[in-house]
């Protein structure tokens, strides 16, 4: 009798506890997956004179589920509230919660625009879904793992509120901007975006990257650079140079750079002043020509033992770059050694770090010298580390958009 | 017995370990809520706006229970403004008057939250004329047709009010129709008529007219009958042709919720847009293409001076633009002389 009671003492608690606590539903696996990261790359406002109607903020659907009028209801893969992205986009998410910038987007005119309902830069995000895993030494994690197969992909026009898309009156969601079948191959990753194709005509495009750095061989001792004009049709503003935006045919040359003696401005490296590295003649292209730049020793990276700066992230700040860093120049190819004025300033490599916000204003001239981080510097084990990163540069009219992949995740630091 | 108890026990856990719980049902929000017929009547701000659906015989919507309707209610005070006295209201044509109700009502339910954050939405209304809508995320304010909504998302059982600053217009067939209606615009008439840009004026669209009246043109020393004097060989053709922007199509408070990044591009001209700090008007400018040629150089003034348009005249409506009246002239014809 004694024992039955010690057992029921035993085996109550633990059916009360094991039964009223929360079980979650595992996540089935996908199958067969591709791996595809969304991205808004639209940074136009609504401007009433030049009929451009539509603000930057989307939502992204595949394959939706809709009404008896084709309206889209809800899907099981939504990126919702997607905003203009950042200009420096890791290959990790950069919102997931832990953003000490706040929400914010840059608009036209570079000034931050903060929001106090919800931002998403991009789809996964923060989402919570299945990611991929390590590629080829990539770290992925801001690619959701999707089905591979045919996909409807659908981007809807929505306001800029908290009410999730579902709960959206039907006129807003009918707001199609994109209606289109994507094929996502098997163990692919896909970077994709919706882009403008003519800013006058109010016409948007979708841009899909099958990416190939999952296939290429990288030496872990240099650094790869590649540019891809993702602009769409110039505004007749654009072509009369009295709005900021890259030339039709980019020339790009480089400089790699590094301080030699201490209070000195960074000078070239032998070899490197002002390379011509390539034209790009054309848009919308999906393979990348990557420029390919040296690691240099880790004793470069080190002024006695300390690190050396990066330019500042704060506004007008003079000081030395005294990291190792390269700096991009751009020219009209179409107009050898000319230099539309609003395309010069908006053209400069500071648009690369998203805390040069203000370095779209074209009358910021101590802003030029600022060069996008190239190297990546991480800390842990109370040591630095530094990394070869490949590095995806796309320029959309006056923006470049930086996507960095971060190479040996999977490796131990040394 | 004791063996068969444990492994019931087991069983037990098991069971209650492995299943999922719900979410607790969430109890369904009140929504009981007067009805439109009720919120129309006994609210005294919208007696006037009501009288009239009664003389009409439109106050039978009032009572639908289907989808329920949006109504956009000018108040007493917006006919008041609009110089629209209940006399004044009785003498219009039944027909124009019941027109004129059923474009202020759209068919369903639209709180503020369900209008598009854009500009220039187009609604259906019941009288089968197109209403627009203006909203965006930096200015969260509604406007109907360049009008103000004062009052937002008064709810109904079976529908919805926003009331407004002023009554709706019905569109026109046309901006020709209504610059030929207004009767104000006798020079301009006459230019377009001058200058070939007149009969496009029918069909074009979307279209914009700046619109300046003959007063405007009269402080310049130019009539109807002057101008139908020029030769059109001896001027430029922006000397009209800059009056019409197209293609577009804004109400002023557009501007405003919409701020104008670049110059508007015409032929031979271009139109420089600036909101002054007060924010009750918009100001614009007729620049040539090439202004910053060194031709144009240091010069403030080509054609005319910077000619204010306030936010409160939101512009006539038509099926294929609007027209915004203008008090100065934009472009002195004096200095479109070919030389």
């Amino acid at each position: 009798m004694r024992h039955r009671i010690t057992w029921l003492t035993a085996i109550l608690p633990l059916v009360l506890l094991l039964g009223s606590c929360y079980k979650y539903a595992e996540r089935d696996p996908v199958e067969t997956p591709a791996y595809l990261r969304v991205f808004n790359s639209v940074a136009v406002m609504p401007d009433a004179l030049q009929g451009t109607a539509v603000a930057s903020f989307f939502t992204f659907l595949m394959d939706p589920e809709t009404d008896a009028a084709g309206i889209p209801l809800k899907a099981a893969v939504m990126g919702d509230f997607l905003t203009t992205r950042q200009l420096y986009s890791a290959s990790v998410p950069l919102n997931s919660g832990n953003s000490s910038e706040g929400q914010y987007v840059i608009d036209k005119f570079g000034r931050r625009i903060y929001s106090t309902t919800p931002l998403n830069y991009e789809y996964p995000g923060n989402a919570k879904v299945l990611t991929a895993a390590v590629i080829n030494g990539f770290d992925l994690s801001a690619w959701a793992q999707i089905t591979s197969g045919k996909h409807r992909i659908v981007f809807v026009s929505r306001p800029k509120n908290s009410i999730a898309f579902p709960e959206l009156s039907k006129e807003i969601r009918s707001q199609v901007l994109i209606d289109t079948v994507v094929d996502f191959s098997q163990g692919e990753v896909y970077t994709m975006q919706i882009l403008c194709r003519d800013l006058e005509k109010n016409q948007y495009g979708l841009y899909v990257r099958n990416e190939q750095f999952t296939h290429q061989q990288f030496d872990d001792k240099k650094i790869y650079v590649g540019f891809l004009n993702l602009s769409g049709a110039p505004t007749r503003q654009m072509q009369m140079g009295m709005e900021a935006a890259f030339p039709q045919k980019i020339r790009i040359s480089y400089s790699y750079k590094q301080q030699e003696l201490q209070g000195t401005l960074p000078v070239p490296m032998a070899g490197y002043n002002n390379n011509y590295y390539t034209t790009l003649t054309e848009k919308m292209n999906t393979g990348i020509s990557y420029l390919t730049l040296p690691l240099l020793p880790r004793a470069s990276f080190f002024e006695k033992d300390t690190l050396r700066s990066y330019s500042r992230v704060d506004l007008r700040y003079t000081g030395l770059v005294t990291l190792p860093h390269a700096e991009f120049y751009f020219e009209d190819a179409d107009r050898p050694g000319f230099k539309m004025p609003p395309v010069q300033y908006s053209a400069d490599p500071s648009v690369y770090n998203i805390y040069r916000y203000s370095s779209f204003l074209t009358d910021r001239q101590t802003e030029i010298n600022v060069a996008p981080v190239l190297n990546l510097i991480t800390s842990s084990g109370n040591k630095y580390h530094i990394s070869a990163t490949v590095n995806i540069m796309e320029i959309i009219y006056d923006r470049i958009y930086m996507m960095q992949v971060q190479r040996g995740f999977n490796e131990i630091p040394h | 017995m004791r063996e068969y108890n444990k492994y019931l026990l087991c069983a037990l856990v098991c069971v209650m370990a492995g299943c999922i719980k719900k979410e607790a049902m969430q109890t369904a929000p009140d929504s009981t809520a007067a009805s439109l017929r009720s919120l129309m009547k006994s609210n005294f701000s919208f007696s006037m706006f009501y009288e009239v659906m009664m003389q009409t015989g439109t106050d039978s919507l009032l009572d639908n229970n289907a989808a329920g309707y949006t109504l956009m209610v000018p108040d007493n005070g917006a006919f008041a403004r609009s110089g629209i006295s209940r006399d004044s209201l009785r003498k219009i044509p039944a027909a124009d008057l019941r027109r004129m109700v059923l474009y202020h009502i759209l068919p369903g339910k639209t709180g503020s939250a369900a209008i598009p954050q854009a500009i220039g939405f187009s609604w259906n209304t019941l009288s089968n004329d197109r209403l627009f809508t203006s909203t965006t995320s930096a200015d969260t304010n509604l406007y109907v047709n360049g009008i103000t909504v004062i009052r937002k998302n008064i709810q109904a059982a079976n529908g919805i009010i926003h009331a407004l600053n002023n009554p709706l217009t019905v569109p026109a067939a046309s901006v020709q129709d209504l610059l030929v209606q207004q009767g104000t615009y006798r020079c301009l008439i006459a230019g377009l008529k001058k200058f070939g840009l007149w009969d496009g004026l029918k069909t074009k669209k979307p279209v914009v007219i700046i619109a300046p009246t003959d007063e405007a043109f009269a402080l310049h020393n130019w009539n109807a009958d002057a101008v139908e004097q020029m030769d059109p060989a001896a001027f430029r053709k922006l000397v009209f042709g800059a009056y019409i922007i197209s293609p577009a199509f804004f109400f002023l408070q557009d501007l405003k919720m919409a701020p104008v990044a670049g110059p508007f591009l015409q032929e031979e001209s271009l139109y420089l847009v600036r909101n002054v700090v007060s924010v009750t008007e918009a100001e614009f400018k007729v620049v040539p293409t090439n202004y910053r040629d060194p031709e144009y150089s240091m010069r403030d003034i080509f054609f005319g001076k910077w000619f204010p348009v306030p936010f409160s005249r939101p512009g006539a409506l038509a099926v294929n633009g609007i027209v915004h009246q203008v008090d100065q002239l934009p472009v002195i014809p004096d200095s479109t002389r070919i030389k």
